[in-house]
């Protein structure tokens, strides 16, 4: 009996992912010694020590969730989404005001930011829908509740509001559906009507795109009012971008405008996309050395603890730091991926999708801002940034990722 | 499409097209990531230098002014001027407000002050110049609360000798303007006198110095690259003036209005320049208070203005040795000439007075000058014309600027055809005004010093152009540029010049000459008195003169406004001024001869 517990428990670890655990640990270390570098110069420890205290709470939940064998996250995912929702229903209610929004919750004296376990409560509940063998159900039924599941937490993040939050919603269900597996012609379904979105913008790249969209619908045997439909549908879209756009917040907008000309605005947003390119780009091959950025200790970069994390990276460490943190995201996510294809529980699979898209989506977003090649979102860097909130989500999230490969042989 | 009918190939391949677009993505932001990082880095690192290095001016000292015997007129004193960073303060508007009571001034003020230069804001902005040490001392304790403030040092100018205020003029706070165009500069520059005329030597050549700051602008290092670059300070100027001299003259105009020039006839050297009133000039030394400076430009006694270049005085008699020297070129004056004075002379139906009521009798060239006739000069301003008398008074450099290194210079008025016509319109003035010319009366108007170069020129034929500074020296290297003497010929006769000379003589060494009373045994000296009447009080006394008579080597011209009478106002302060520095200049050479030997 005992030693049949050991060989379990010892073919269990080698099953062990230890692509992820290196990464994962990999990118801890490098985000302590940034929010380290960040904190040196205020001359103060806070958030060091603050990050400290949640890497190591987090390493712990880490550790036990993923010994949560899988049917118990089956058993609980729709619970823990009723909850995740629920809580992002209490922010409006109860939450604390923070940089213009609504955010936080306070649990315990601790600021609670709801909107990030509300990511992997999503997952779970997506994965169990997705998850469940079924014959004779329309696609476009499981697109519907697909899309029933993904819209609460956008919407209620949108309000807060979240912008770059809420992106994250539509992304894992979309990135989960594909996983699921859809016909051609639902993706031009919807990215037709995106599209549109931007005609007005630059009708001679998106027309002849929208065009194309069109003769695949008709190859793929659409029946005509369809056709005709979709057509409305892009032209309404089309005619009503503009007054969207002036539906969006000014803080929205100028982030975008920003994103498409920084120097436009070099003193308000404009001026962090700008000090962080130049922050990156004085690190060169081997950095000005840690604790030695001028632009990060003189504090010319700004938000260095948490959105702008990786411009530290680049200026004191260089391109071989940076290449080193890169490295060891694509280690988490090619790892994730795999677990995902390699999995016989259908369920975890799709946990396992979502997790590594999350990740994914995170890290190229944040990236992409503080190279100046994707828009201001403010969402954080994974592992990296600090912030108690989504740093526990993150692990919790690299958990339930090596959970799935310690489960992956049973169904 | 059912659920089931779901193609197999992406079941066992999605995992493959994750992967691959996971890959193109981070390949993509690898690719960026090498193009700024490597690629881009010199370009980067250029901003990020402008970013947080910021050149700090270095302040050059101002020159020095000493006198001719090396005594010191203006010297530079510490004044600690308390400066803000514009960008920073604007971020913590609520230090505004503190340190305003700190300063007991008005929170608007500064954030005026704050407000105004748009060109710079991560340049330090001066607020108040000359801190007293209590609040030095307070807010140096406590600046870490009040981010964005620091304090610069200047120097501030100190005048020790306050008579010499209008010479040296003041220096005063820079504009916008200027201190863009001084690269920063924000040190005090000259504004009037010396210190403006000379503001290019006085001011020298501001250093630089690479700070290395942080995003608030707190300086928190000295770079050595790019390495600093010294101020250079500004040269010292030596001036003509005597400072003893000078303060004699003060004392000897004591509670008048007026101006005293006197300088060396030979080559233009200016010895004294006085205007009174003046001013405490230690108001101009830091940074003006407004009301001060209200109060200075309304006072009824116009303290700023130098009456000695800017005043512009009717000559009076002093006026006549030009009139007689026309008269004499022209041939209208020969050695017979003669004219009858009874106390005045009749000039179609108004009767033109002479001063003296009694009548001088039969006057000729001499006489006429040293009994001041104004029946003779009546004569021949007519006889002469406008045109005539203007031409002779600009040979003597009567009616123009003479070019004397100070600013806001009068060229004053000697009217001509055409400006009496335009004055009064074409025939519409009288002979009667041509008469009051030509005793110095009227539209003529000249400044004390076009008088003293006018008695120079008649003292030694040679009309020079006044000159303050003497030399200038730079204080680092001992280099030394001189101030040449700029002399030209008076074109005007010598046989003409000396009748004048006589009868200047005439007026303080033979009995009934008009400032007989002030003659001196041991010095000969030459003049001329003048009353010039002043329709606003009390009539002005003047003073022209030069000595010794045979080597002059000083020359005055005195004004004193109200003082009734040349002879017994003007002449006085001009003898005694005169006399002091001969003595003086006598006891030196004996001094200088006796060392010799």
């Amino acid at each position: 009996m005992h030693s049949t517990n050991l060989r379990v428990v010892k073919s269990r670890l080698n099953d062990l992912d230890y692509k992820l655990v290196i990464s994962v640990l990999g990118l801890l270390l490098f985000g302590l010694a940034l929010i380290y570098s960040a904190d040196h110069s205020q001359g103060i420890k806070s958030h060091f020590t603050r990050q400290v205290y949640f890497a190591l709470t987090g390493t712990v939940i880490l550790i036990a969730v993923a010994a949560i064998p899988p049917r118990l996250y089956y058993a609980f995912a729709y619970i823990v989404y009723a909850i995740g929702i629920l809580s992002l229903i209490l922010v409006p209610l109860a939450g604390v005001m923070g940089f213009g929004a609504k955010r936080w919750l306070i649990i315990g004296g601790i600021n609670v930011q709801p909107s990030e376990p509300a990511k992997l409560a999503l997952i779970l509940a997506l994965s169990r829908f997705l998850a469940q063998r079924r014959s004779h159900v329309s696609i476009w039924k499981i697109l519907g509740i697909a899309a029933l599941f993904g819209l609460p937490p956008t919407v209620l993040v949108l309000l807060q509001p979240d912008m770059g939050t809420a992106t994250v919603f539509p992304i894992l269900t979309i990135a989960m559906l594909a996983w699921f597996g859809l016909p051609l012609k639902v993706y031009i379904l919807f990215l037709m009507p995106l599209l549109s979105l931007f005609l007005s913008v630059n009708p001679w790249i998106i027309a002849p795109l929208l065009l194309i969209g069109l003769y695949i619908l008709k190859r793929s045997k659409i029946r005509w009012y369809g056709i005709v439909m979709m057509i409305t549908l892009c032209t309404l879209i089309t005619f009503s971008a503009p007054v969207a756009w002036n539906q969006l917040e000014p803080y929205q907008q100028k982030r975008l405008t920003t994103f498409l000309n920084p120097a436009e605005d070099p003193l308000g947003s404009g001026y962090q996309v700008i000090q962080s390119k130049v922050a990156v780009g004085s690190g060169g091959l081997t950095g000005q050395g840690f604790l030695e950025g001028p632009q990060t200790q003189l504090r010319f970069l700004p938000e260095q603890h948490t959105d702008f994390i990786f411009a530290l990276a680049g200026e004191e460490l260089g391109f071989f730091g940076t290449s080193a943190i890169i490295v060891l995201f694509m280690l988490f996510v090619i790892s994730g991926f795999i677990q995902a294809s390699r999995t016989r529980n259908q369920f975890m699979s799709f946990v396992a999708v979502g997790v590594t898209t999350m990740f994914l989506y995170h890290t190229i977003i944040n990236i992409g801002m503080v190279l100046g090649i994707l828009p201001v979102t403010g969402l954080p860097l994974p592992l990296i940034s600090y912030g108690g909130s989504f740093l526990l989500t993150c692990l919790t999230g690299t958990g339930i990722l090596l959970s799935v490969g310690l489960y992956r042989r049973e169904h | 499409m059912l659920y089931s009918e779901r193609s197999s190939w992406w079941r066992d391949n999605r995992g493959w097209v994750y992967i691959i677009g996971a890959i193109l993505l981070f390949g993509i932001i690898e690719i960026r990531l090498f193009s700024i990082q490597v690629i881009d880095r010199p370009d980067f690192l250029k901003v990020a230098a402008t970013n947080r290095v910021r050149a700090e001016v270095i302040e050059p000292a101002r020159g020095r002014i000493f006198d001719r015997t090396g005594q010191l007129l203006v010297e530079n004193r510490p004044l600690y001027t308390l400066c803000a960073l514009p960008w920073t303060v604007k971020r913590n508007p609520g230090t505004i407000i503190s340190l305003a009571s700190v300063l007991e001034t008005d929170a608007d003020q500064i954030r005026r002050r704050i407000g105004v230069r748009g060109w710079n804001t991560f340049y330090p902005t001066p607020l108040q110049r000359d801190l007293p040490f209590e609040k030095l001392a307070y807010l140096e304790t406590v600046k870490r609360d009040y981010p964005g403030f620091e304090f610069r040092y200047e120097a501030k100018r100190s005048y020790p000798h306050p008579e010499t205020v209008h010479i040296l003029g003041y220096v005063g706070e820079r504009s916008q303007d200027e201190a863009r165009k001084g690269r920063g500069r924000f040190g005090l520059i000259g504004r009037k006198g010396i210190e403006l005329v000379y503001e290019k030597w006085l001011g020298g050549e501001p250093g630089v110095r690479y700070q290395q700051v942080d995003v608030s602008g707190r300086i928190t290092g000295v770079l050595t690259d790019p390495p600093p670059i010294d101020a250079e300070p500004g040269w010292d100027i030596h001036l003509n003036i005597d400072a003893e001299l000078q303060r004699y003259a003060c004392e000897l105009m004591e509670g008048r209005t007026g101006a005293v020039v006197a300088l060396d006839p030979r080559n233009g050297k200016l010895l004294v320049l006085l205007s009174l009133p003046d001013y405490d000039p230690s108001l101009f030394a830091g940074v003006m208070p407004e009301d001060v400076w209200n109060e200075l430009t309304t006072d009824p006694g116009h303290p700023l203005i130098n009456r000695a270049v800017q005043g512009l005085y009717p000559p009076g008699s002093t006026f006549k040795m030009a009139i007689l020297a026309a008269a004499i070129e022209e041939g209208i004056a020969d050695e017979n000439y003669s004219v009858t004075c009874r106390g005045g002379m009749q000039l179609g139906r108004r009767w033109f007075k002479c001063w003296n009521k009694a009548g001088h009798g039969t006057v000729g060239r001499l006489k006429s000058i040293q009994q001041s006739c104004d029946v003779f000069y009546y004569r021949l301003g007519l006889a002469l014309e406008e045109d005539r008398i203007e031409k002779y008074c600009r040979l003597f450099g009567l009616g123009r600027e003479t070019g004397i290194d100070l600013d806001s210079e009068s060229p004053a008025i000697i009217p001509s055809t055409q400006y009496l016509d335009r004055k009064y319109g074409k025939g519409k003035w009288t002979r009667g005004q041509l008469a009051n010319i030509g005793i110095g009366q009227g539209d003529v108007l000249v400044t004390p010093v076009q008088l003293a170069v006018f008695t120079a020129a008649i003292s030694t034929g040679f009309l020079v152009k006044p000159r303050l500074a003497e030399k200038l020296v730079n204080p680092v290297s001992g280099k030394i540029y001189s101030i040449d003497a700029d002399i030209k010929p008076v074109k005007i006769s010598e046989k003409t010049l000396k009748i004048l000379r006589e009868g200047m003589r005439m007026v303080l060494n033979e009995p009934g000459g008009t400032a007989y009373w002030l003659r001196r045994d041991d010095i000969i000296m030459a003049g001329k008195t003048g009353t010039s009447q002043n329709p606003h009080g009390e009539d002005h006394g003047l003073f022209v003169g030069y000595a010794p008579f045979d080597d002059p080597c000083i020359a005055v011209a005195v004004v004193v406004e109200h003082g009734e009478h040349g002879s017994t106002s003007a002449a006085p302060v001009a003898v005694r001024l005169m006399d002091r520095y001969l003595r003086v200049e006598v006891e030196s050479a004996k001094k200088l001869g006796s060392s010799l030997h």
